[in-house]
């Protein structure tokens, strides 16, 4: 509807309800609603008349009544006429009873209604009541009204003008609230409550508290009260409170922080392992109410804040203008929170959505990037899939696993998923190490503060007094090394191993690559072999990828453009989760300033990134054999040309230069699925992810492989 | 047996006027460096591939290094542990240039964008700050150190801020490698791996962020270097986004990280080549050794285009223009391809008849390829990490091209010579 006509309409509707009310208290004859309960000035006057032609009957009547001392059979018996101008005249016994005619001179409602006179012969005095159908009482003359009736009009008036009181009351308290600029808007939408500048929500509680409305207006924005009085008491809060205050919504440890040429307090904030995006601390300033916006801005100037996010709370709104200038620009670190930001800080259910979105406005997103690219996961927001695995050990009693995979497939997020989930276990504790080299046991008399020569029976019992008496599940990352040089000492330590688990004290979970992986898959004399059960990490679930590529996006506010884009992204990756997040990173590093979706130009820019070849790269010495290594990469180079290769496609390569050992070449291919750079189709190999023939230039692959193969011969 | 013929109008010959003077005793300095470590010449020799003979010669004052064993007197400097000017004074005195002309000690560095990016990228690699800082030769390991190291203190503290310097020496055992990162570190008492980490764990136990420069990480033994990494990964992991790492290295710490899967430190650092000067950069380091008036928009240009960003030849080029010359300007590109660090750059790589077909043909290419984080073609590498090509923009991304025109000159020359000298 145009604004005219609705400005239009608004006044109708004003003018008719000014006529409505200005008729009922001035014309209530005229109101439509009150007109029949008000009397007719023209029934009242013709009315009147009958009232004279009833008093003539009634006159004749008495006549022959007291001379007669007898009631008159009949009315022309008495002298009077029966027909008059208003009313019929009729006798019954003792009982003058008119009716009004139907004449046109009255309302059709009065129509045949009555009013009887009654004679008492004792006292010869009349008296009148209404008949039936009874004449309104408002035209019936005084003495005709009951004593009841008398009274209850008088209250009936003063209900009115009560009523009508209350209605004018009413009316007021509407418009009060649907026109008071700060109520009406939250009442039209309770929401709005929370994006208040903080210096109006005292005045607003009072005049909530003042119509009654605080707690539904509270319930309706979906604010606590526990919050909503927090809120209230923040203005009254010292600096170090408040900021303590505004950390803990974020679950933020404050800390003051000193030396800062800013006025005002300026704090350090340092973020939980939970915070969705890679900001780990930042800096807070909280300046002075009494500085405006301009000479803050020089402030923030000349401050050196180094390479830390610095969150301005601006004290109040006619200094966020320039603040936000200033911070609008995404090149600097600064986030200018402005005083409708902290409402929402400190009443939104959670208040780090309010954060992240203010930091995506204001800073690079690839500051605050919410993919993690490399190493093991340690969020759990950011950890996604991997739940049929994660069953496998967590879901069962207490074993040992082997966890095998190539390098940032996602062993040590695994892990790390593991420890999680099993951190409250009543009879289980979870002990993660990385190793980095083959020692074990002193890595692990280091951690539990043993000396370094001890034995793993005592380390065991160590940890399991350190855990409360809990079963230990020890979770042993990099143990490819630990698992080369104990197979030199005949595997003295994993006999070990394997006997504290067949007592149950301990079980293990060892993580590496090929080394594990062949003595307990293809190696039949290995005590390996049966020491657990072997979980391969590959790609991961369609399902998680896609969660993988847009939840982290959601929580900046930004989305993919096309579902399609991200079936690409997953699709290229080969399900690979460190890929598809760098990917997804790299769409955020192409995304324009301001953008709020990822295109199919930022997508295709982020597959041919050098961060994705980066990624892809390493895979060149897979095994400590240098012929085995060699072998790897006359395999890879071969699906490079031709896009597959097979065993007897392999056999065939080779056999010119070299008598080619079927076994090798069956553990190269075994290898290069397990690193998840080749994937079997049939009796094919492929590339596992379809960005890994990016690496190669057609015209070097002939070259790389005669090279390789001139060196295999 | 090939050996360098007669460069062309280098900048070394001296009638040019533009050799360098030999400021110090050779015999003087190198024997104050050998007593600083306790170097005995028999040590030094075996490092590097001398006789005990030739080196004792050189102690004594009797000889001085030849100029084709420039790279061995290169590799006596690491194995001393001399720093970067440390190295470039031995050089200097034996008459060769410097190794790393360009990233000294200046405190005016002209990188400092660069550098403050680098620690701003740094920052945003949560929950694993690890950033492995590549340079190809003739730059520092890292170049710039000290100034990277004075934006690390004010970024992070005086206290926070670590330098760690592997021992060069591969017959150092674990205790002294750790004891030495010990010291470097100011952790007392350190005397094995273990007491090494124990002293930096308390550190970052103690809620403390700190900040660890590693200088040429790629040194040393190999399973002392593994020790180190697997110690930085681990307290990395168990003390998330508390230890921010800054690995520098060249050619083999980028071989330790694509191709040996072992260091897991490696595999969950990011990768970060110290980039060519720009005009900015490039204006500043002639500002440091041309008076203001010379620093003109011709000369940069000039450097740009003759030099390709190589630091040795950006630091010829400048040497040549600090000094009056009658040489026209077009005959700068001809002078800087007999620069010595050229012709050792290419020799190495063209024993192979193989090699230097490759190479020659090469030569003849404006693009070399598309440029990767990691070059498969093992000599394509080669020539990558020696300086002689860089990675630059092109229509589809990045592409390797010969660094300048001097470096393909210089290139063609030295297998012309080495045909010749087959012949």
């Amino acid at each position: 509807m145009s604004p005219a006509r609705t400005i239009w309409l608004r006044r109708l509707a004003v003018a008719a309800v000014a006529l409505f009310v200005g008729s009922a208290l001035l014309l209530p004859q005229w109101n439509p609603l009150l007109s029949r309960l008000t009397e007719s000035p023209t029934n009242l006057a013709w009315l009147s008349n009958g009232w004279s032609e009833l008093q003539t009957a009634r006159m004749h009547v008495t006549v022959y009544a007291s001379e007669r001392d007898e009631w008159p059979s009949d009315l022309a018996e008495a002298g009077v006429q029966p027909l008059g101008e208003i009313f019929e005249l009729s006798l019954q016994p003792n009982d003058l009873v008119a009716t009004v005619r139907a004449t046109p001179r009255l309302d059709r409602v009065l129509h045949g209604h009555r009013v009887i006179l009654h004679w008492d012969p004792q006292s010869q005095l009349w008296s009148c009541r209404a008949g039936d159908p009874p004449i309104p009482e408002r035209y019936l003359p005084v003495n005709c009204h009951s004593e009841a009736s008398l009274v209850g009009n008088t209250t009936r008036w003063l209900a009115i003008v009560l009523v009508l009181s209350l209605l004018v009351l009413l009316a007021l308290a509407v418009l009060l609230i649907w026109r008071h600029p700060l109520i009406a808007p939250i009442q039209r939408e309770p929401a709005r409550l929370r994006r208040l500048p903080l210096a109006l929500l005292p005045r607003v509680d009072t005049a909530l508290g003042w119509l009654q409305r605080r707690e539904a207006t509270l319930a309706a924005a979906g604010v606590a009260a526990a919050d909503w009085q927090e809120a209230l008491g923040y203005a009254r809060l010292n600096p170090s409170a408040r900021a303590r205050l505004l950390a803990l919504r974020v679950a933020a440890r404050c800390a003051d922080s000193s030396g800062w040429n800013l006025p005002g307090a300026v704090y350090e904030w340092t973020f939980s392992a939970e915070m969705p995006v890679s900001l780990e601390r930042c800096l807070v300033w909280l300046p002075p109410a009494s500085v405006d916006g301009a000479q803050l801005v020089r402030h923030l100037r000349q401050a050196q804040t180094g390479l830390d996010v610095l969150l301005v709370f601006v004290p109040d709104a006619a200094a966020e203008a320039p603040l936000r200038v200033l911070c609008a620009d995404r090149a600097n670190l600064c986030v200018c929170l402005g005083p409708e930001t902290q409402t929402a800080w400190l009443l939104e259910r959670e208040a780090l959505p309010v954060l992240l979105r203010a930091m995506a406005r204001q800073l690079r997103l690839t500051r605050i990037s919410p993919y993690q690219t490399r190493g093991g996961i340690a969020r759990a927001s950011s950890f996604f899939g991997r739940e049929s695995l994660l069953a496998r050990v967590v879901l069962r009693e207490p074993s040992n696993y082997l966890l095998i995979g190539g390098r940032q497939l996602g062993k040590t997020s695994l892990m790390k998923a593991i420890e999680r989930r099993l951190r409250e276990h009543p009879q289980l504790a979870c002990v993660y190490v990385v190793l980095r080299d083959h020692r074990l046991l002193p890595r692990l008399a280091a951690q539990s503060g043993l000396p370094l020569d001890s034995d793993l029976e005592t380390i065991v019992a160590e940890l399991r007094r350190q855990h409360g008496g809990k079963r230990l599940l020890l979770l042993i990352d990099e143990a490819d090394p630990f698992f080369r040089a104990d197979a030199a000492r005949d595997y003295a330590e994993i006999a070990a191993m394997r006997a504290l688990s067949e007592e149950g004290r301990c079980h293990f979970l060892l993580a590496g690559f090929w080394d594990l992986y062949a003595a307990a898959a293809l190696d039949y004399q290995s005590p390996l072999r049966n020491f657990g059960e072997v979980i391969k990490v590959g790609g991961l679930e369609p399902e998680a990828c896609r969660e993988l590529a847009s939840v982290p996006l959601a929580v900046l506010n930004l989305r993919f453009a096309d579902p399609t884009l991200i079936e690409r992204v997953v699709a290229q990756s080969g399900r690979r989760a460190n890929l598809i997040a760098i990917l997804c990173q790299e769409c955020l590093e192409s995304l324009e300033q301001g953008a709020a979706a990822i295109q199919a130009g930022d997508v295709e820019r982020a597959l041919a990134s050098q961060a994705v070849l980066d990624a892809l790269a390493g895979w060149g010495r897979l095994s400590h054999d240098e012929a085995a290594s060699r072998l790897d990469r006359v395999i890879v180079y071969r699906v490079a040309a031709q896009g597959w290769t097979s065993l007897a496609d392999l056999v065939a390569l080779l056999r010119p230069r070299t008598s080619p050992d079927v076994e090798s070449l069956r553990r190269s291919l075994a290898r290069l699925q397990l690193a998840y750079v080749l994937d079997r189709s049939g009796e094919r190999f492929v590339f596992a992810v379809p960005l890994f023939a990016r690496q190669f230039e057609a015209a070097e692959i002939p070259v790389l492989l005669e090279e390789e193969l001139r060196r295999l011969g | 047996m090939f050996d360098f013929p007669p460069s062309p109008r280098s900048v070394r010959d001296p009638e040019d006027r533009l050799d360098l003077p030999v400021s110090e005793d050779f015999a003087g300095l190198l024997t104050t460096f050998m007593r600083r470590i306790r170097a005995s010449a028999s040590g030094v020799a075996t490092e590097i591939g001398m006789s005990r003979e030739a080196v004792n010669n050189w102690r004594h004052g009797l000889s001085l290094p030849n100029r084709k064993h420039r790279h061995r007197l290169v590799d006596c400097a690491r194995y001393l542990r001399l720093s970067e000017q440390e190295t470039d004074r031995l050089l200097k005195s034996a008459g060769f240039e410097p190794e790393y002309p360009v990233g000294g000690q200046a405190p005016d560095q002209p990188y400092a964008d660069y550098v403050a990016r680098l620690f701003e990228r740094l920052q945003r690699l949560a929950p694993y700050p690890i950033l492995m800082l590549l340079s190809q030769a003739h730059w520092g390991q890292p170049p710039f150190r000290e100034s990277l190291l004075a934006t690390a203190r004010q970024l992070y503290g005086d206290a926070a801020v670590l330098h760690i310097r592997p021992p060069y020496s591969v017959e150092a055992d674990a205790r002294d490698y750790f004891t030495a990162l010990g010291a470097q570190c100011g952790f007392a008492g350190v005397d094995s791996d273990f007491a090494f980490e124990a002293a930096l764990e308390r550190r970052l136990a103690a809620g403390e962020r700190v900040f660890c420069l590693v200088s040429r990480f790629e040194q040393g033994e190999a399973h002392l270097r593994e020790a180190l990494a697997g110690i930085l990964r681990g307290l990395s992991e168990m003390y998330s986004g508390k230890l921010h790492l800054l690995l520098c290295g060249g050619e083999a710490l980028a071989e330790l990280k694509y191709q040996s899967g072992d260091l897991s430190l490696l595999n969950i650092a990011s990768v970060e080549t110290w980039p060519d000067p720009g005009p900015a950069e490039l204006r500043a380091l002639a500002a440091r050794q041309l008076p203001a008036a010379q620093v003109d928009a011709a000369l940069l240009s000039r450097l740009e285009r003759d030099c390709g960003g190589h630091p040795a030849l950006i630091d010829e080029a400048l040497r040549w223009h600090a000094v009056p010359s009658t040489w026209d300007q077009p005959d700068l590109s001809e002078c800087l391809a007999g620069s010595a660090r050229l012709w050792e750059g290419f020799v190495p790589l063209l024993a192979e008849a193989e090699a230097r077909a490759r190479i020659s043909a090469w030569l003849t290419q404006a693009s070399l390829g598309r440029a990767q984080p990691y070059l498969i073609d093992r000599l394509l590498r080669r020539l990558f990490w020696a300086n002689l090509v860089t990675a630059r923009p092109g229509a589809d991304g990045l592409q390797l091209e010969w660094r300048c025109e001097a470096v393909r000159r210089a290139g063609r020359q030295v297998i012309a010579a080495w045909s010749d000298a087959g012949a």
